[in-house]
Protein backbone atom coordinates (compact mmCIF):
# COMPACT_ATOMS: atom_id res chain seq x y z
CA UNK A 1 0.00 0.00 0.00
CA UNK A 2 2.99 2.04 0.82
CA UNK A 3 4.50 1.71 -2.65
CA UNK A 4 0.82 2.52 -4.29
CA UNK A 5 0.71 6.12 -2.40
CA UNK A 6 3.86 7.11 -3.40
CA UNK A 7 3.26 6.31 -6.85
CA UNK A 8 -0.12 8.18 -7.64
CA UNK A 9 2.32 11.16 -5.84
CA UNK A 10 5.09 10.24 -8.17
CA UNK A 11 2.90 9.78 -11.11
CA UNK A 12 0.75 12.67 -11.08
CA UNK A 13 4.23 14.98 -10.82
CA UNK A 14 5.84 13.17 -13.63
CA UNK A 15 2.53 13.82 -15.80
CA UNK A 16 2.33 17.23 -15.26
CA UNK A 17 5.87 18.38 -15.21
CA UNK A 18 7.22 16.26 -17.92
CA UNK A 19 4.21 17.59 -20.24
CA UNK A 20 5.36 20.86 -20.14
CA UNK A 21 9.16 19.82 -20.26
CA UNK A 22 8.50 18.37 -23.02
CA UNK A 23 6.52 20.61 -25.26
CA UNK A 24 9.95 23.30 -24.07
CA UNK A 25 11.99 20.82 -25.53
CA UNK A 26 13.52 20.22 -21.92
CA UNK A 27 12.47 16.65 -22.07
CA UNK A 28 16.29 15.44 -21.29
CA UNK A 29 16.50 18.05 -18.16
CA UNK A 30 15.42 14.76 -16.05
CA UNK A 31 18.20 13.15 -17.14
CA UNK A 32 20.52 15.70 -16.09
CA UNK A 33 18.89 16.36 -12.65
CA UNK A 34 18.47 12.94 -11.95
CA UNK A 35 22.41 11.93 -12.48
CA UNK A 36 22.97 15.26 -10.02
CA UNK A 37 20.94 13.65 -7.39
CA UNK A 38 23.00 10.82 -8.04
CA UNK A 39 26.14 13.12 -6.30
CA UNK A 40 23.92 14.97 -3.99
CA UNK A 41 22.04 11.60 -2.47
CA UNK A 42 26.08 10.54 -2.33
CA UNK A 43 26.39 13.46 -0.28
CA UNK A 44 23.57 12.66 2.10
CA UNK A 45 25.08 9.65 2.92
CA UNK A 46 28.58 10.66 3.90
CA UNK A 47 27.18 13.52 6.17
CA UNK A 48 24.75 10.65 8.09
CA UNK A 49 21.30 12.42 6.71
CA UNK A 50 18.52 11.11 5.11
CA UNK A 51 19.82 11.62 1.56
CA UNK A 52 16.66 12.97 0.16
CA UNK A 53 16.76 15.35 2.52
CA UNK A 54 19.80 16.61 1.35
CA UNK A 55 19.06 15.95 -2.70
CA UNK A 56 16.00 18.10 -2.79
CA UNK A 57 17.87 21.22 -2.24
CA UNK A 58 21.11 20.66 -4.27
CA UNK A 59 18.71 19.43 -7.39
CA UNK A 60 16.17 22.37 -7.52
CA UNK A 61 19.35 24.80 -7.17
CA UNK A 62 20.94 22.62 -9.82
CA UNK A 63 17.42 23.24 -11.95
CA UNK A 64 17.78 26.91 -11.44
CA UNK A 65 21.46 26.53 -12.79
CA UNK A 66 20.72 24.84 -15.75
CA UNK A 67 17.99 26.93 -16.49
CA UNK A 68 20.34 30.35 -16.21
CA UNK A 69 22.83 28.58 -18.13
CA UNK A 70 20.49 27.73 -21.04
CA UNK A 71 19.32 31.34 -20.97
CA UNK A 72 22.84 32.17 -22.69
CA UNK A 73 21.96 29.83 -25.74
CA UNK A 74 24.42 31.01 -27.39
CA UNK A 75 27.58 30.15 -24.82
CA UNK A 76 25.91 27.01 -23.32
CA UNK A 77 22.48 25.28 -25.44
CA UNK A 78 22.54 21.99 -24.25
CA UNK A 79 25.78 21.90 -22.92
CA UNK A 80 24.17 23.30 -19.57
CA UNK A 81 22.42 19.91 -18.88
CA UNK A 82 25.67 18.17 -19.56
CA UNK A 83 27.50 20.24 -17.62
CA UNK A 84 26.38 20.31 -14.42
CA UNK A 85 25.01 16.23 -14.82
CA UNK A 86 28.37 15.41 -15.12
CA UNK A 87 29.54 17.27 -11.96
CA UNK A 88 26.78 15.19 -10.19
CA UNK A 89 27.66 11.89 -11.30
CA UNK A 90 31.62 13.04 -10.73
CA UNK A 91 30.64 13.57 -7.39
CA UNK A 92 28.70 10.56 -6.01
CA UNK A 93 31.35 8.62 -7.32
CA UNK A 94 34.28 10.69 -5.83
CA UNK A 95 32.10 10.79 -2.65
CA UNK A 96 31.10 6.82 -2.91
CA UNK A 97 35.17 5.87 -3.39
CA UNK A 98 35.99 7.84 -0.28
CA UNK A 99 33.76 6.29 1.97
CA UNK A 100 33.48 2.66 0.64
CA UNK A 101 31.28 1.54 3.68
CA UNK A 102 27.86 2.99 1.55
CA UNK A 103 28.72 1.82 -1.63
CA UNK A 104 25.98 -0.73 -1.59
CA UNK A 105 23.04 1.49 -0.63
CA UNK A 106 24.49 4.43 -3.24
CA UNK A 107 24.09 2.18 -6.05
CA UNK A 108 20.87 0.86 -5.55
CA UNK A 109 19.31 4.64 -6.15
CA UNK A 110 20.46 3.27 -9.76
CA UNK A 111 17.44 1.62 -9.61
CA UNK A 112 15.27 2.86 -7.21
CA UNK A 113 13.25 0.29 -5.01
CA UNK A 114 9.44 1.58 -4.47
CA UNK A 115 8.49 -1.70 -2.84
CA UNK A 116 10.95 -0.83 0.06
CA UNK A 117 9.02 2.70 1.63
CA UNK A 118 8.64 3.96 4.95
CA UNK A 119 6.16 5.72 6.34
CA UNK A 120 7.64 8.80 7.11
CA UNK A 121 8.82 8.51 3.45
CA UNK A 122 5.29 8.36 2.10
CA UNK A 123 4.57 11.85 4.21
CA UNK A 124 7.40 13.55 3.16
CA UNK A 125 6.78 12.15 -0.58
CA UNK A 126 2.84 13.31 -0.08
CA UNK A 127 3.66 17.08 1.10
CA UNK A 128 6.19 17.77 -1.12
CA UNK A 129 3.34 16.17 -3.83
CA UNK A 130 1.14 18.21 -2.91
CA UNK A 131 2.86 21.58 -2.92
CA UNK A 132 4.32 20.79 -6.63
CA UNK A 133 0.71 19.92 -8.24
CA UNK A 134 -0.96 22.99 -6.39
CA UNK A 135 2.36 25.16 -7.76
CA UNK A 136 1.43 23.70 -10.80
CA UNK A 137 -2.56 24.07 -11.02
CA UNK A 138 -2.44 27.51 -9.49
CA UNK A 139 0.01 28.94 -12.97
CA UNK A 140 -1.89 26.15 -15.07
CA UNK A 141 -2.79 28.90 -17.80
CA UNK A 142 0.19 30.48 -17.11
CA UNK A 143 2.11 27.80 -18.03
CA UNK A 144 0.23 27.13 -21.16
CA UNK A 145 0.59 30.43 -22.41
CA UNK A 146 4.48 30.31 -21.95
CA UNK A 147 4.74 27.20 -23.31
CA UNK A 148 2.96 27.77 -26.35
CA UNK A 149 4.48 31.09 -27.21
CA UNK A 150 6.80 33.21 -25.41
CA UNK A 151 6.80 36.15 -26.72
CA UNK A 152 2.25 36.37 -26.43
CA UNK A 153 2.72 35.62 -22.46
CA UNK A 154 5.34 38.61 -21.94
CA UNK A 155 2.88 40.53 -23.66
CA UNK A 156 0.67 39.68 -21.69
CA UNK A 157 2.85 40.81 -18.78
CA UNK A 158 3.96 37.43 -17.24
CA UNK A 159 6.84 37.38 -15.80
CA UNK A 160 8.37 34.39 -18.10
CA UNK A 161 11.94 34.44 -16.93
CA UNK A 162 10.17 33.46 -13.25
CA UNK A 163 7.77 30.59 -14.23
CA UNK A 164 10.74 29.18 -16.14
CA UNK A 165 12.34 29.37 -12.91
CA UNK A 166 9.59 27.59 -11.37
CA UNK A 167 8.94 24.94 -13.72
CA UNK A 168 12.98 24.14 -13.26
CA UNK A 169 12.91 24.65 -9.38
CA UNK A 170 9.47 21.33 -9.51
CA UNK A 171 10.64 19.80 -11.87
CA UNK A 172 13.95 18.93 -9.22
CA UNK A 173 11.54 18.02 -6.85
CA UNK A 174 9.94 16.04 -8.49
CA UNK A 175 13.20 14.29 -10.26
CA UNK A 176 14.32 13.79 -6.59
CA UNK A 177 10.76 11.47 -5.51
CA UNK A 178 11.59 9.92 -8.54
CA UNK A 179 14.46 8.07 -8.12
CA UNK A 180 12.41 5.81 -5.38
CA UNK A 181 10.19 4.37 -7.88
CA UNK A 182 12.04 4.00 -11.54
CA UNK A 183 15.95 4.54 -9.72
CA UNK A 184 18.61 7.76 -11.03
CA UNK A 185 18.75 5.66 -14.80
CA UNK A 186 15.41 5.63 -15.33
CA UNK A 187 13.70 8.62 -13.82
CA UNK A 188 13.51 10.95 -17.22
CA UNK A 189 12.09 8.00 -18.56
CA UNK A 190 8.89 8.46 -16.31
CA UNK A 191 9.00 12.43 -16.78
CA UNK A 192 9.25 11.81 -21.46
CA UNK A 193 7.22 8.96 -22.13
CA UNK A 194 3.89 9.24 -20.47
CA UNK A 195 3.83 12.65 -21.68
CA UNK A 196 5.09 11.80 -25.66
CA UNK A 197 2.24 9.32 -25.49
CA UNK A 198 -0.38 11.65 -24.48
CA UNK A 199 0.08 14.17 -27.39
CA UNK A 200 -0.29 11.69 -29.20
CA UNK A 201 -3.52 11.23 -28.61
CA UNK A 202 -5.01 14.74 -26.99
CA UNK A 203 -5.95 17.14 -29.55
CA UNK A 204 -6.47 20.06 -26.38
CA UNK A 205 -3.69 21.36 -23.75
CA UNK A 206 -6.42 20.06 -20.95
CA UNK A 207 -6.66 16.89 -22.22
CA UNK A 208 -3.17 16.41 -22.86
CA UNK A 209 -2.39 17.02 -19.17
CA UNK A 210 -4.95 14.95 -17.87
CA UNK A 211 -3.90 11.96 -20.24
CA UNK A 212 -0.19 12.27 -19.13
CA UNK A 213 -1.12 12.48 -15.68
CA UNK A 214 -3.51 9.25 -15.37
CA UNK A 215 -0.46 7.40 -17.62
CA UNK A 216 2.06 8.38 -15.28
CA UNK A 217 0.00 6.85 -12.59
CA UNK A 218 -1.45 4.03 -14.21
CA UNK A 219 2.09 2.58 -15.54
CA UNK A 220 3.65 2.91 -11.90
CA UNK A 221 0.07 1.30 -10.07
CA UNK A 222 0.70 -1.46 -12.93
CA UNK A 223 4.31 -1.47 -12.78
CA UNK A 224 4.62 -2.14 -8.76
CA UNK A 225 1.79 -4.99 -9.14
CA UNK A 226 3.50 -6.90 -11.67
CA UNK A 227 7.30 -6.54 -10.60
CA UNK A 228 5.73 -7.81 -6.91
CA UNK A 229 3.74 -10.97 -8.47
CA UNK A 230 6.80 -11.43 -10.77
CA UNK A 231 9.20 -10.99 -8.81
CA UNK A 232 10.69 -8.36 -11.28
CA UNK A 233 12.50 -4.63 -10.98
CA UNK A 234 9.90 -2.07 -10.59
CA UNK A 235 11.52 0.52 -12.26
CA UNK A 236 12.66 -1.80 -15.38
CA UNK A 237 9.03 -2.53 -15.10
CA UNK A 238 7.46 0.95 -15.20
CA UNK A 239 9.63 2.38 -18.41
CA UNK A 240 8.86 -0.32 -20.05
CA UNK A 241 5.14 -0.73 -19.34
CA UNK A 242 5.65 2.74 -20.45
CA UNK A 243 7.57 2.15 -23.85
CA UNK A 244 4.77 -0.43 -24.82
CA UNK A 245 1.81 2.20 -24.21
CA UNK A 246 3.57 4.53 -25.77
CA UNK A 247 3.90 1.99 -29.37
CA UNK A 248 0.50 1.76 -29.00
CA UNK A 249 -0.28 4.90 -29.24
CA UNK A 250 1.98 6.03 -31.95
CA UNK A 251 0.45 3.26 -34.03
CA UNK A 252 -2.99 4.17 -33.01
CA UNK A 253 -2.75 7.35 -34.75
CA UNK A 254 -0.20 6.07 -37.26
CA UNK A 255 -3.61 3.56 -38.52
CA UNK A 256 -6.54 6.28 -37.44
CA UNK B 1 -6.30 64.22 -28.80
CA UNK B 2 -4.12 62.59 -26.19
CA UNK B 3 -1.26 60.27 -27.10
CA UNK B 4 -1.49 56.56 -26.20
CA UNK B 5 1.66 55.93 -27.22
CA UNK B 6 4.95 57.99 -27.09
CA UNK B 7 8.20 57.37 -28.21
CA UNK B 8 10.88 60.05 -27.69
CA UNK B 9 14.75 59.49 -28.75
CA UNK B 10 14.65 56.03 -28.98
CA UNK B 11 17.74 54.04 -30.16
CA UNK B 12 17.99 50.09 -29.95
CA UNK B 13 20.74 47.40 -31.00
CA UNK B 14 20.92 43.66 -30.66
CA UNK B 15 24.62 43.59 -30.02
CA UNK B 16 26.95 46.58 -28.85
CA UNK B 17 27.71 47.27 -32.52
CA UNK B 18 24.09 47.34 -33.53
CA UNK B 19 21.38 50.16 -34.35
CA UNK B 20 18.39 48.49 -35.23
CA UNK B 21 16.48 51.73 -34.73
CA UNK B 22 18.58 55.09 -33.76
CA UNK B 23 16.92 58.33 -32.29
CA UNK B 24 13.24 57.00 -33.50
CA UNK B 25 10.24 59.56 -31.98
CA UNK B 26 6.69 59.46 -32.91
CA UNK B 27 3.25 59.43 -30.79
CA UNK B 28 -0.28 57.58 -31.18
CA UNK B 29 -3.16 59.51 -31.11
CA UNK B 30 -5.96 57.95 -29.12
CA UNK B 31 -8.54 56.42 -32.71
CA UNK B 32 -6.22 56.70 -34.96
CA UNK B 33 -4.73 53.94 -37.92
CA UNK B 34 -0.91 53.98 -37.56
CA UNK B 35 0.31 51.57 -40.79
CA UNK B 36 4.42 51.15 -39.92
CA UNK B 37 6.12 50.73 -43.33
CA UNK B 38 9.95 50.43 -44.62
CA UNK B 39 12.01 48.40 -46.40
CA UNK B 40 13.04 45.11 -44.94
CA UNK B 41 15.70 45.41 -42.19
CA UNK B 42 13.90 48.69 -41.73
CA UNK B 43 13.54 47.87 -37.51
CA UNK B 44 9.86 47.55 -38.05
CA UNK B 45 8.93 44.26 -35.96
CA UNK B 46 12.18 45.58 -33.25
CA UNK B 47 10.15 48.76 -32.88
CA UNK B 48 7.02 46.94 -32.02
CA UNK B 49 9.04 44.67 -29.93
CA UNK B 50 10.53 47.44 -28.02
CA UNK B 51 7.44 48.81 -27.46
CA UNK B 52 6.17 45.58 -25.84
CA UNK B 53 8.76 45.39 -24.06
CA UNK B 54 10.15 42.33 -25.80
CA UNK B 55 13.40 43.66 -26.65
CA UNK B 56 15.58 45.56 -24.12
CA UNK B 57 17.03 47.36 -23.22
CA UNK B 58 16.71 50.30 -25.14
CA UNK B 59 17.84 53.95 -24.56
CA UNK B 60 15.57 56.73 -24.67
CA UNK B 61 11.88 57.35 -23.37
CA UNK B 62 7.94 55.01 -24.31
CA UNK B 63 5.09 56.14 -22.61
CA UNK B 64 2.08 53.42 -23.04
CA UNK B 65 -1.05 54.73 -22.01
CA UNK B 66 0.30 58.24 -20.31
CA UNK B 67 2.84 55.45 -17.92
CA UNK B 68 6.33 55.10 -18.41
CA UNK B 69 6.69 51.50 -20.46
CA UNK B 70 9.06 50.42 -17.70
CA UNK B 71 5.98 50.47 -15.12
CA UNK B 72 3.35 49.80 -17.47
CA UNK B 73 1.68 46.99 -16.17
CA UNK B 74 -2.09 47.23 -18.04
CA UNK B 75 -1.27 45.03 -20.67
CA UNK B 76 -5.01 43.89 -20.87
CA UNK B 77 -5.38 46.72 -22.88
CA UNK B 78 -3.08 45.99 -25.57
CA UNK B 79 -4.07 43.16 -28.30
CA UNK B 80 -0.76 41.94 -30.15
CA UNK B 81 -0.39 39.60 -32.87
CA UNK B 82 2.92 38.43 -33.71
CA UNK B 83 4.70 37.79 -37.19
CA UNK B 84 4.92 34.70 -38.41
CA UNK B 85 2.10 33.36 -36.28
CA UNK B 86 1.38 30.33 -38.02
CA UNK B 87 4.38 27.98 -37.40
CA UNK B 88 3.47 26.59 -34.37
CA UNK B 89 5.25 23.97 -32.47
CA UNK B 90 3.73 20.85 -34.43
CA UNK B 91 3.64 18.88 -30.87
CA UNK B 92 1.62 21.78 -29.25
CA UNK B 93 -1.61 20.51 -28.42
CA UNK B 94 -4.48 23.16 -28.14
CA UNK B 95 -7.75 23.77 -29.44
CA UNK B 96 -8.64 26.91 -30.91
CA UNK B 97 -10.78 28.19 -27.77
CA UNK B 98 -7.46 27.32 -25.51
CA UNK B 99 -5.45 29.74 -27.68
CA UNK B 100 -8.34 32.78 -27.75
CA UNK B 101 -8.96 32.79 -23.95
CA UNK B 102 -4.68 33.08 -23.09
CA UNK B 103 -6.06 36.70 -24.30
CA UNK B 104 -7.65 37.06 -21.61
CA UNK B 105 -4.89 36.12 -19.02
CA UNK B 106 -3.28 39.71 -18.55
CA UNK B 107 -6.37 41.10 -16.94
CA UNK B 108 -6.46 38.47 -14.79
CA UNK B 109 -4.87 38.90 -11.31
CA UNK B 110 -2.86 35.96 -9.48
CA UNK B 111 -4.74 32.84 -8.90
CA UNK B 112 -5.25 33.57 -12.71
CA UNK B 113 -8.47 32.08 -13.47
CA UNK B 114 -10.93 32.23 -16.13
CA UNK B 115 -14.65 32.52 -14.91
CA UNK B 116 -18.12 31.14 -17.09
CA UNK B 117 -17.73 34.62 -18.14
CA UNK B 118 -14.96 34.09 -20.10
CA UNK B 119 -16.25 31.24 -22.10
CA UNK B 120 -19.08 33.67 -23.78
CA UNK B 121 -16.19 36.42 -24.29
CA UNK B 122 -14.38 33.41 -25.91
CA UNK B 123 -17.22 32.50 -28.49
CA UNK B 124 -18.08 36.30 -28.91
CA UNK B 125 -14.57 36.66 -30.30
CA UNK B 126 -14.66 33.90 -32.44
CA UNK B 127 -17.97 35.31 -34.16
CA UNK B 128 -16.10 38.68 -35.09
CA UNK B 129 -13.79 36.85 -36.60
CA UNK B 130 -16.43 34.26 -38.44
CA UNK B 131 -14.75 30.91 -36.59
CA UNK B 132 -18.34 30.23 -34.44
CA UNK B 133 -17.97 26.77 -35.05
CA UNK B 134 -14.09 26.42 -34.49
CA UNK B 135 -14.15 26.79 -30.92
CA UNK B 136 -13.32 23.14 -30.42
CA UNK B 137 -11.32 22.32 -33.41
CA UNK B 138 -7.57 21.29 -32.91
CA UNK B 139 -4.96 24.42 -33.92
CA UNK B 140 -3.29 22.13 -36.52
CA UNK B 141 -6.60 21.27 -38.19
CA UNK B 142 -6.77 25.28 -39.42
CA UNK B 143 -5.54 26.60 -42.72
CA UNK B 144 -2.98 29.61 -42.48
CA UNK B 145 -5.76 32.01 -42.87
CA UNK B 146 -7.53 30.56 -40.24
CA UNK B 147 -4.60 30.52 -37.63
CA UNK B 148 -4.34 34.01 -38.22
CA UNK B 149 -8.10 35.12 -37.61
CA UNK B 150 -8.02 32.55 -34.72
CA UNK B 151 -4.82 35.23 -33.43
CA UNK B 152 -6.62 38.07 -34.19
CA UNK B 153 -10.12 36.72 -31.97
CA UNK B 154 -6.89 36.39 -29.40
CA UNK B 155 -5.68 39.63 -29.76
CA UNK B 156 -9.53 41.54 -29.26
CA UNK B 157 -10.90 39.06 -26.83
CA UNK B 158 -10.07 41.51 -23.81
CA UNK B 159 -11.76 44.28 -26.03
CA UNK B 160 -8.52 45.96 -25.97
CA UNK B 161 -8.29 50.15 -26.55
CA UNK B 162 -5.09 49.45 -29.03
CA UNK B 163 -3.94 46.76 -31.25
CA UNK B 164 -0.46 45.93 -32.14
CA UNK B 165 -0.58 43.90 -35.62
CA UNK B 166 2.82 42.85 -37.01
CA UNK B 167 2.12 42.29 -40.21
CA UNK B 168 -1.23 40.79 -40.24
CA UNK B 169 -1.53 39.75 -43.95
CA UNK B 170 1.24 38.44 -44.80
CA UNK B 171 1.34 35.16 -46.89
CA UNK B 172 -2.37 34.71 -46.88
CA UNK B 173 -4.96 34.48 -49.52
CA UNK B 174 -7.04 37.89 -51.13
CA UNK B 175 -10.21 36.43 -49.49
CA UNK B 176 -8.47 36.08 -45.91
CA UNK B 177 -6.78 39.21 -46.37
CA UNK B 178 -10.12 40.87 -47.14
CA UNK B 179 -11.80 39.75 -44.02
CA UNK B 180 -8.81 40.68 -41.51
CA UNK B 181 -8.69 44.66 -43.03
CA UNK B 182 -12.68 44.40 -43.21
CA UNK B 183 -12.52 43.57 -39.59
CA UNK B 184 -9.76 45.79 -38.73
CA UNK B 185 -12.05 48.86 -40.00
CA UNK B 186 -15.07 47.74 -38.11
CA UNK B 187 -12.78 47.80 -34.84
CA UNK B 188 -10.90 51.21 -35.01
CA UNK B 189 -14.66 52.45 -36.19
CA UNK B 190 -15.36 51.09 -32.94
CA UNK B 191 -12.83 53.59 -31.59
CA UNK B 192 -9.78 50.95 -30.94
CA UNK B 193 -6.50 52.46 -32.51
CA UNK B 194 -4.37 50.30 -34.46
CA UNK B 195 -0.65 50.41 -35.03
CA UNK B 196 0.25 47.60 -37.89
CA UNK B 197 3.32 46.89 -39.88
CA UNK B 198 2.35 46.24 -43.43
CA UNK B 199 4.02 45.58 -46.37
CA UNK B 200 1.32 45.78 -48.30
CA UNK B 201 1.70 49.44 -49.59
CA UNK B 202 -0.33 49.55 -52.53
CA UNK B 203 -3.09 49.92 -50.51
CA UNK B 204 -1.90 51.02 -47.47
CA UNK B 205 -4.18 54.21 -47.43
CA UNK B 206 -7.08 52.18 -47.86
CA UNK B 207 -7.53 51.80 -44.07
CA UNK B 208 -4.68 54.26 -42.33
CA UNK B 209 -5.01 57.58 -41.37
CA UNK B 210 -1.39 58.04 -40.53
CA UNK B 211 1.89 56.77 -41.78
CA UNK B 212 5.07 55.99 -39.75
CA UNK B 213 7.88 54.69 -42.23
CA UNK B 214 10.98 53.66 -40.86
CA UNK B 215 14.56 52.79 -42.25
CA UNK B 216 16.07 52.79 -38.70
CA UNK B 217 14.98 56.35 -37.92
CA UNK B 218 11.76 57.84 -38.71
CA UNK B 219 11.82 59.17 -42.65
CA UNK B 220 8.46 60.56 -42.48
CA UNK B 221 5.52 60.32 -39.20
CA UNK B 222 2.49 61.98 -40.29
CA UNK B 223 -1.22 61.97 -41.44
CA UNK B 224 -1.33 59.94 -44.77
CA UNK B 225 -2.65 62.32 -47.17
CA UNK B 226 0.63 64.49 -46.44
CA UNK B 227 3.38 61.47 -47.47
CA UNK B 228 3.08 62.02 -50.79
CA UNK B 229 3.74 65.57 -50.45
CA UNK B 230 6.92 65.65 -48.33
CA UNK B 231 10.09 66.25 -49.78
CA UNK B 232 12.17 63.77 -47.53
CA UNK B 233 9.89 60.47 -48.04
CA UNK B 234 10.03 61.72 -51.65
CA UNK B 235 13.81 61.97 -51.65
CA UNK B 236 13.72 58.74 -50.44
CA UNK B 237 12.41 57.26 -53.02
CA UNK B 238 14.62 59.09 -55.77
CA UNK B 239 11.64 60.79 -57.19
CA UNK B 240 7.77 60.28 -57.40
CA UNK B 241 8.27 57.29 -59.76
CA UNK B 242 9.82 55.42 -57.67
CA UNK B 243 7.42 55.98 -54.27
CA UNK B 244 4.30 56.19 -56.42
CA UNK B 245 3.57 52.81 -55.27
CA UNK B 246 3.09 53.91 -51.86
CA UNK B 247 0.99 56.90 -52.43
CA UNK B 248 -1.99 55.02 -54.06
CA UNK B 249 -4.69 55.45 -52.10
CA UNK B 250 -8.20 57.19 -51.71
CA UNK B 251 -7.16 59.54 -48.96
CA UNK B 252 -4.41 61.47 -51.13
CA UNK B 253 -4.76 64.18 -54.30
CA UNK B 254 -2.23 63.39 -56.43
Amino acid sequence: MHAYIVGVCIGALAGMLGLLLVLRNRALIGDGLAHVSFGAIALGMVMGMYPFVVAVPIVVLASLGIGKLTERATLFGDAAIGIISATGVAGGVLLASMAQGFNVDLFSYLFGNILAVATWEIVFAAALSVIVAVLVLVNYHTFFLTTFDESLARASGIHTKLIEALLMALTGIAVVLSIKAVGVLLVSALLVIPAVTALQLAKSFGGAMTLSVFLAISVILIGITLSFFADIPTGATIVLLSVLIFLFALVWRRTK
Amino acid sequence: MQPIISVNNLSFGYTKTDTALRNVSFSVLKGSYVAIAGPNGAGKTTLIRVLLGLATPYTGDITLFETPQTSFSSWERIGYLPQHTGHFNPLFPATVAEIVRSGLLAEKRFPKRYNTQDKTRVQDALARVGMTDKSDTSVHALSGGQKQRMLLARAIVARPDLLILDEPSTALDQETRSHIFSFLKDEHARGVTILMITHDTAHIGQYADTLLFLDKKVIFSGPFDGSCKDDVLRNYFGGDIAGEHLFNHPHTEH
